[in-house]
Parts: C-alpha cells; sequence; structure tokens
C-alpha cells in the first residue's frame, strides 16, 4: 500500500469515527503519535568546556571536542510513521468496540456463577459530576462480528 | 482497500448505535470485568460468594458506579460482594470507592476488598475506608490506545500510598512503557487482561489469589 493510500485510509476511517460520535477514540490515538515513538540513540557527549572555548564550535572542530571512549545510549523522541498511525486506529476501534463487547459479555457470565443477575447497572454517585447511568445485558452483535473481520482484513492489507 | 474503508463506513452508524460506546463507558464495563475476575480468584482460595445492596435487598440487578464515591453512599443500590472463607472474617469486594491513603489523601479504588467489619464501620458511620485496610485493590485502565506514561506515575503515587504488595494496576493494552516503569520501580502490574488473553487474566487471577492467601494466613483479630 503506497503512503498516500495509508494516510487516505486514516482520513477516511478518522471521519467515519468522528462522524457517528466515536471521535474519541481517534484523539486517544491522536494522543499517543502526538508523544513520539522513545528510541535510544548512541552519542558521544562533548568534552566539558575550556574557559574561553567556542561552545557551537561546527565543522571538522566539533568531533575533536567530544570525550573519548564508548558512546553512551541516550534517548530521543521520533515521529510515528504513517502505517503505524493507521495500525494504531485499528487495533483501537478494537479495543473500543470489539474488545468491549467482549468485556461486557464475559463480566456477565462471571456474575452469573454467584448470583442471578439479569443485567448491570452503571450509575452515578450523588457527588458525581456526570450523570449518565447506562445497563448492560451483554452484546451478541452480528455487526460487531462483522467489523472484527473487516479491521483483520484492513490490519493485513496495511501490513502486507 | 477502499472498499474494506467503505464497509466500515456503513457498518460504524449501526454499531454505535446498540449501546453506549465511550471512553468512559468502556472504563466502568473494564472495573464490573476485573470485580468478576477477583471474586472468581477468592472463589479458586474455597470462598463462597453472594451480592448485597446498599439498600434494600439484592433483586438480580447490580449496580456499580460510574465514577468514584463513598462506600457509605446510598444515592443508588450499589452492589457489593461478601466473600467469605471459612473460620476468617468475612471480606467486602467493591466497585469505584474513595480510600484514604498514608497522607490522609483521598484516592479512588476503582476495585478494593476489605474486611466486612471495615466497611460496616464506614456505612454506619458515614467514613471512607483508609487503604491500609485494603487486602487487595485494583487501578483500572481501559483505553482504546497506549495508555500515557502519566497514569504509570500516578500509580506509583497510590501504591506508594496504599500499599505496593496490595495494589495493582491492571490495563487491556500491552503499555510496554509502563511496563518498564511497574518493573523499575517494583510494581505489581496486570497487562492485556481481556476474555480473548486467557494467559494474561490468569497471571492478574493468580495475583488475586496470592492476595486471599495471605490474608488466610493472617492472624485473627480478636
Amino acid at each position: 500500500m503506497t503512503s498516500e493510500g495509508i494516510r487516505e485510509a486514516y482520513r477516511s476511517l478518522s471521519e467515519a469515527l468522528t462522524s457517528t460520535g466515536l471521535g474519541w477514540i481517534v484523539h486517544q490515538v491522536e494522543e499517543r503519535v502526538r508523544e513520539g515513538r522513545p528510541v535510544e540513540k548512541e552519542a558521544r557527549i562533548f568534552r566539558d568546556e575550556e574557559p574561553n572555548e567556542q561552545v557551537f564550535a561546527t565543522g571538522g572542530g566539533a568531533e575533536t571536542a567530544r570525550r573519548p571512549g564508548k558512546p553512551t545510549l541516550m534517548m530521543t523522541l521520533e515521529p510515528w510513521t504513517d502505517d503505524c498511525r493507521l495500525q494504531f486506529l485499528i487495533d483501537a476501534i478494537r479495543h473500543a468496540i470489539i474488545h468491549a463487547a467482549d468485556v461486557e459479555n464475559e463480566q456477565l457470565r462471571l456474575l452469573r456463577k454467584y448470583g442471578d443477575i439479569k443485567t448491570v447497572q452503571f450509575a452515578p454517585d450523588a457527588n458525581a459530576v456526570e450523570r449518565r447511568s447506562f445497563t448492560i445485558e451483554g452484546l451478541e452483535s452480528q455487526q460487531v462480528k462483522q467489523l472484527a473481520e473487516l479491521l483483520d482484513a484492513l490490519d493485513r492489507e496495511v501490513r502486507a | 482497500m477502499s472498499d474494506l474503508l467503505n464497509q466500515i463506513r456503513q457498518l460504524l452508524p449501526a454499531i454505535a448505535a446498540q449501546t453506549t460506546w465511550d471512553s468512559a463507558a468502556d472504563e466502568d464495563r473494564f472495573e464490573g470485568y476485573l470485580f468478576a475476575l477477583v471474586l472468581t480468584a477468592a472463589e479458586k482460595e474455597g470462598a463462597n460468594i453472594r451480592f448485597e445492596n446498599r439498600i434494600g435487598p439484592f433483586t438480580g440487578m447490580c449496580t456499580f458506579r460510574t465514577g468514584p464515591g463513598h462506600l457509605w453512599s446510598d444515592a443508588q443500590p450499589y452492589t457489593h460482594a461478601v466473600i467469605e472463607f471459612l473460620q476468617r472474617p468475612p471480606l467486602e469486594a467493591h466497585v469505584g470507592v474513595f480510600v484514604s491513603g498514608q497522607s490522609k489523601l483521598y484516592h479512588e479504588a476503582d476495585v478494593v476488598v476489605l474486611s466486612r467489619a471495615v466497611a460496616r464501620t464506614c456505612r454506619v458511620d458515614r467514613i471512607d475506608p483508609p487503604a491500609s485496610e485494603a487486602v487487595l485493590l485494583l487501578e483500572c485502565k481501559y483505553y482504546a490506545a497506549d495508555p500515557g506514561i502519566s497514569l504509570g506515575r500516578e500509580f506509583l503515587g497510590l501504591s506508594a500510598e496504599c500499599g505496593r504488595d496490595e495494589s495493582v494496576f491492571v490495563t487491556n493494552q500491552p503499555a510496554i512503557r509502563l511496563q518498564r516503569l511497574f518493573e523499575k520501580h517494583n510494581r505489581e502490574w496486570g497487562h492485556r487482561v481481556l476474555p480473548t488473553q486467557p494467559n494474561d487474566v490468569d497471571r492478574l487471577v493468580g495475583f488475586a489469589q496470592r492476595a486471599f492467601t495471605r490474608f488466610k494466613a493472617r492472624r485473627v483479630r480478636p
């Protein structure tokens, strides 16, 4: 897949998520992308300065001003590649929808071992800022299964 | 590729309409799931388990908090589990309650197990439990993308306050960066805890089992 194709796929998926009220998934991915990719690089540190030394000297003279011996491993942050960004987004949709549905179903299955439980309700406490509540009853959705298959296929194309 | 994307685009509105899909709801589901895994661990260690509500009888609907609240709150019929081991004082498991740390600051315990005697005291006197009374404390983080390092730093503080042996950071993500941080600082963590990852789930259940084993080995207070 070309770089332009990968960028276009990311744009298309992001727009689809945002327009269906799932923009928070894109937001979490972009936060992760903004943090950058930590990598270790070898560097040889400059020697301690002499008084009146030209600190920002460049060119051939700069090399001679480094400490002798083995280089030191130091950290830097590099940008993520376009295909990594797209894979993050595909994986984020899996977690936000497909795995979340699994978590809901498994929660009910496990709790039902210890009591006659029909539903689980999540409700705000008196001091809560957010006032929404919702109920889960298990989510056996053919559409969620279909989405999982489509994401797997897209993932395979990106990795190919 | 464009055909795949079109099919995904067409599916998303129907899926979005099926239930509550947002980051807070996913986190709530995760807390309920981990609560159930803690009960699984207790059962494996030989406990009897039953549910109780803060107000009224338990009628087949578990009610958990959407955000942290007071264990004593009677704003809703919040549900907790009673965990009973033979010849040991009973325990209770709660979802999303405030606990106080060593420095008397408040912390949010996503899932916590503590003695029933302490929980009853909290309900009657309308006070919050000290984290030092926790047999087990889970910090639960469900993220669509890899969780940021700031969450790891927060957990270092929480576990220093509430007891590093009893506290565990649990996430659905591989969270490689956080694993490094927790290993460096000798903290307990569970990653990729999802129904599709039985090995990672078993590791977390094993940690909870050890906490219950330690509890069973303790001397009973007179």
